[in-house]
């Protein structure tokens, strides 16, 4: 109760501060600005001399900070959108995306039973992330079978470049299942490209930590070509007889292992290549500790990703931006027992390819029209499995195979056009417009649209509203899994629709600035998993009734003194459907407080608070052990520079240890899962410039 | 000051070790906080306005150093290229740091200059931002031949300064402005204004710099 409340009053202290802030700046105004901080990620020392820096590198200096860390473009942009660059993976102290996410107003993060988190973005709740959309590069990511993508050590940050968080209903803009919202990820520029120095680099990195973790990366960039290779091999940070969803501790092997290759070329201006290799091996099944047999189990898989994107012309003459991607993902579940006999052998090997074209052009001056239109083909190659025993039952005789889906050669080829229109009315107001129709293979077509107002009264200002609307299609284990021990059969949902409405504003004072974003969401046929009328297996339901969620969100940065920044988001969001009373599962509150302190010219030390409210089974009031309780967890870490081209970063993730539970959200009587708990971990990275 | 005491009283009442240590290393972490707030740690911080005007002294060096000078200023009779400030000096001390570099093999020279009569006294005119509305009223455009011109408008939003101010820069009479995208520092150039000023610019300068008709675009974002 305590870090429950002092988390909150520590919130309302935070978002306080910038007014006296800005009452202190005002009677400075006489002179020139205050100014930002020099970063300390780009520039060396204080001491260094900048009159013998080409031009090229005074650029790549980040030399401002704190009041302009929500960056321009996107102050403007059209609904609500979060950007994070490599300075801020550092500040914030996180080494996967979903940790990342953690730290967007409005996201709550869930561990799901098997290694995943899911995220929720304003309530969308989903045991796999398949209500937002993972783009990288422009190429959508997915496992086509769950709809779903990891967000977690798969997807190295140190190949990365930005995040962009674009939260609402962007389907107009993104097509379907960019429902909940957008995470675009940007891997890193090459040499020369805005932001990066004039000579190629080589970057080792290795890092260890406690649950055995060792992990190395080599990253290569320079003009043209760019490469990364890592490996990580550690236990899954997870207690070792760790409570889980069947209600009693488990009996789980920990080991796993990461591996990725990424290539990237630009052999001519314009036309940019990438190859991207993934390759996991990581537990994903709960025994019982008092199983008759032991096992050992893991999700083996391949995801091999080939893009090609090409760029030519300017706004003003037209531009046409063209990207073509083909993926192919091969995940095997296997568990054994004995010796290394398969007990269990499960494959979702699937791929997907497509093409999306973009023209875009400045019209009648103030318009910035976009026209495009998408394909996209995906199907499941093999998605069968074969039992030959249970832990339970002993041996099958004979072994039990057969399909998760029920349809033979399952494919879909999907089209779409949209349009978008960014029209500056004058220099203080703009209003984009969208629309996007999309036809597709197994359900019905749909049209999306999107209005957006951006007002800036002031350069302190901005004011923002947006409507619009969005559609998800089922994947195919929503609409085509097969049932297992029942007789029950279900019916094929239908596509899930929203409406949003979100109103938003910001002020931006000399150190500060503050974001609020007000939204609210219908939906209806909200697609949902819950258990068979036997309870013997689950499966996908729309929801009869309109549900309707609507919360506030909060960012708030400010600059205390010039060494000292604070970050903090607050969430609160209320969901019901209508008639039903409260959707359950998730969290009215959610928070995050950090301080980042430069305690030396290149050293930080940070300080982070993740608060997440209680989740209660509002669904089931005859059964509790699926809810969860508050929590606050405290993440410590530092980072710096040891020598010009030897940087460090060691923190402390969950310092107090605190046992930290999350909902099986499932709408059934499933227990909650205990999540990872305290990690320790180290990093060095070694830069090599040519 | 009742929620305060409430929670530190919730604090002491802790049954958890785990959530006791959450909020005794919470409080001991404002504290830390608080106590910088009050400490005098604004020296340090004027050192690090000095850093960024530093670089930006820097940019101003570098722009000077790829223009194609005119002959009367790399003649031998000129004895120095001279920098002068309109109305003040907004780079301050750091300035210093450019002045033992040198321009076309001639050492660097800083005047401060109150009136606009620019032929045989500047090489190069550095006008800050508030001083801008001033310079627009000047139409001597024989006083401006051959002088590089440079703005700062790196201290706040970008797009709006352009919007803001774009009819002074088609008038042609700054060719560079120094301006920000998020966290880094670039310049903008005014071809048209360079050509009617009769400085010629660099290609490395036109690599890097965002050409003045390419601007609008650079600012707009659209989400395809």
């Amino acid at each position: 109760m305590c870090s429950k409340s002092l988390l909150k009053y520590y919130s309302l202290l935070f978002l306080l501060i910038p007014t006296y802030s800005f009452s202190a700046a005002e009677q400075e105004s006489s002179t020139e600005r205050e100014p930002s901080t020099l970063d300390q990620e780009s520039s060396t020392d204080q001491e260094q001399n900048y009159t013998e820096m080409s031009l090229q590198q005074l650029m790549s200096l980040e030399i401002f900070t704190a009041a302009s860390l929500l960056p321009t473009e996107l102050k403007k942009a059209p609904g609500t959108v979060y950007s994070f660059n490599r300075q801020d993976f550092k500040r914030l102290g996180v080494r996967r995306l979903n940790e990342l996410l953690g730290f967007v107003p409005g996201f709550q993060l869930n561990q799901y039973r098997k290694r995943h988190r899911s995220v929720w973005a304003r309530g969308m709740i989903d045991r796999y992330n398949n209500k937002m959309k993972l783009i990288v590069d422009g190429v959508p990511i997915e496992h086509v079978y769950y709809g779903h993508f990891s967000a977690g050590e798969n997807l190295a940050l140190e190949k990365i470049g930005k995040v962009e968080v674009i939260i609402g209903p962007a389907s107009s803009l993104y097509g379907a299942n960019a429902f909940a919202g957008v995470i675009s990820v940007t891997t890193r520029e090459f040499i020369g490209q805005g932001s990066n120095a004039d000579e190629a680099v080589v970057e080792t990195g290795i890092e260890l930590g406690n649950h055995s973790r060792a992990k190395g990366t080599v990253f290569y960039n320079s003009e043209k070509i760019q490469g990364f290779l890592s490996y990580l091999d550690q236990d899954a940070p997870f207690d070792e007889d760790r409570e889980s969803f069947i209600g009693t501790s488990v009996s789980q092997p920990l080991d796993e292992q990461y591996k990725n290759l990424y290539l990237k070329a630009e052999p001519i201006k314009g036309l940019q290549l990438s190859f991207d290799y993934q390759y996991s091996e990581t537990p994903f099944v709960f025994f019982p500790e008092n199983a008759p047999h032991k096992t050992r189990d893991n999700t083996e898989e391949r995801f091999y990703n080939l893009s090609a994107r090409y760029e030519a012309g300017n706004l003003e003459q037209g531009k046409i931006e063209t990207i073509a991607y083909y993926v192919d993902d091969q995940a095997k579940e296997i568990y054994k027992h004995g010796q290394d006999e398969v007990a269990y052998k499960e494959n979702r090997d699937s791929r997907y390819y497509g093409i999306k074209a973009t023209w875009l052009k400045t019209l009648f001056v103030k318009h910035t029209m976009a026209f495009g239109g998408q394909w996209q083909h995906d199907e499941a190659k093999d998605m069968d499995y074969v039992k030959n025993w249970n832990h339970n039952t002993g041996y099958y005789n004979p072994p039990v195979a057969g399909s998760l889906l029920s349809g033979e050669n399952v494919e879909n080829d999907d089209y779409a056009i949209f349009f978008q229109d960014v029209w500056e009315i004058n220099t203080e107001l703009t209003a984009t417009l969208g629309a996007r129709y999309d036809v597709f293979d197994q359900f019905d077509n749909d049209s999306n649209y999107r209005i957006a107002l951006v007002y800036t009264p002031t350069v302190q200002q901005t004011i923002k509203m947006l409507w619009g609307t969005a559609v998800r299609k089922p994947t195919y284990r929503e609409y085509l899994k097969v049932l297992e021990n029942t007789s029950f059969v279900a019916d094929t949902p239908k596509t899930e629709k929203m409406e949003t409405f979100e109103l938003g504003y910001g002020y931006q004072w000399e150190n500060a600035n503050i974001n609020v974003t007000a939204f609210y969401n219908e939906f209806d046929d909200y697609l949902h998993e819950i258990p068979t009328p036997d309870g013997n297996d689950e499966y996908f339901v729309n929801s009869n009734s309109t549900w309707r969620i609507h919360g506030v969100e909060v960012l708030s940065e400010y600059q205390l003194i010039s060494d000292v920044h604070l970050r903090a988001t607050v969430g609160w969001l209320t969901a019901r459907e209508s008639g039903n009373g409260d959707i359950p599962y998730l969290a009215e509150w959610t928070a995050s407080l950090l301080s980042d302190y430069r305690w030396h010219s290149s050293h930080h030390l940070v300080f982070s608070l993740m608060y997440n409210d209680d989740r209660r089974d509002t669904n089931d009031q005859s059964f509790s052990q699926d809810e969860a309780d508050a929590f606050t967890t405290l993440n410590v870490h530092a980072y710096g520079k040891i020598f010009e081209n030897i940087s460090y970063q060691v923190g402390v993730k969950n310092l107090t240890d605190e046992k930290v539970f999350d909902t099986a959200a499932d709408f059934d009587d499933r227990y909650n899962t205990q999540r990872t708990e305290r990690e320790l971990w180290g990093k060095i990275t070694y830069t090599y410039r040519f | 000051m009742n929620i305060l005491n409430r929670n530190y009283l919730d604090c002491f009442n802790f049954i958890s070790k785990r959530q006791l240590a959450t909020c005794l290393v919470m409080s001991l972490f404002f504290v830390i906080l608080s106590f910088f707030l009050m400490s005098d740690v604004y020296a340090f911080q004027k050192n690090r306005v000095n850093e960024q005007l530093k670089v930006k002294a820097a940019f101003v060096l570098n722009l000077a150093r790829f223009i194609e000078w005119p002959e009367e200023t790399t003649g031998e009779e000129k004895e120095d290229v001279v920098l002068c400030f309109y109305q003040y000096n907004f780079l301050k001390e750091s300035i210093n740091s450019i002045l033992d570099k040198k321009i076309n093999n001639k050492p660097i020279k800083i005047k401060v200059i109150k009136e606009l009569k620019l032929k045989g006294r500047c090489d190069v005119v550095l006008i800050p931002e508030s001083a801008i509305s001033l310079f627009v009223n000047y139409n001597d455009f024989d006083d401006l031949q051959k002088k590089i011109t440079i703005t700062d408008l790196s201290h706040g939003d970008v797009e709006y300064k352009s919007n803001q101010s774009h009819e002074y820069f088609l008038e042609n009479k700054i060719i560079f402005r120094l301006t920000r995208e998020k966290s880094r520092l670039r310049f903008e150039v005014n071809k048209t204004a360079s050509e009617r000023l009769g400085v010629i610019i660099g290609s490395e300068l036109l690599k890097l710099g965002i050409l003045v008709k390419d601007q609008e675009s650079h600012s707009k974002r659209v989400y395809p």
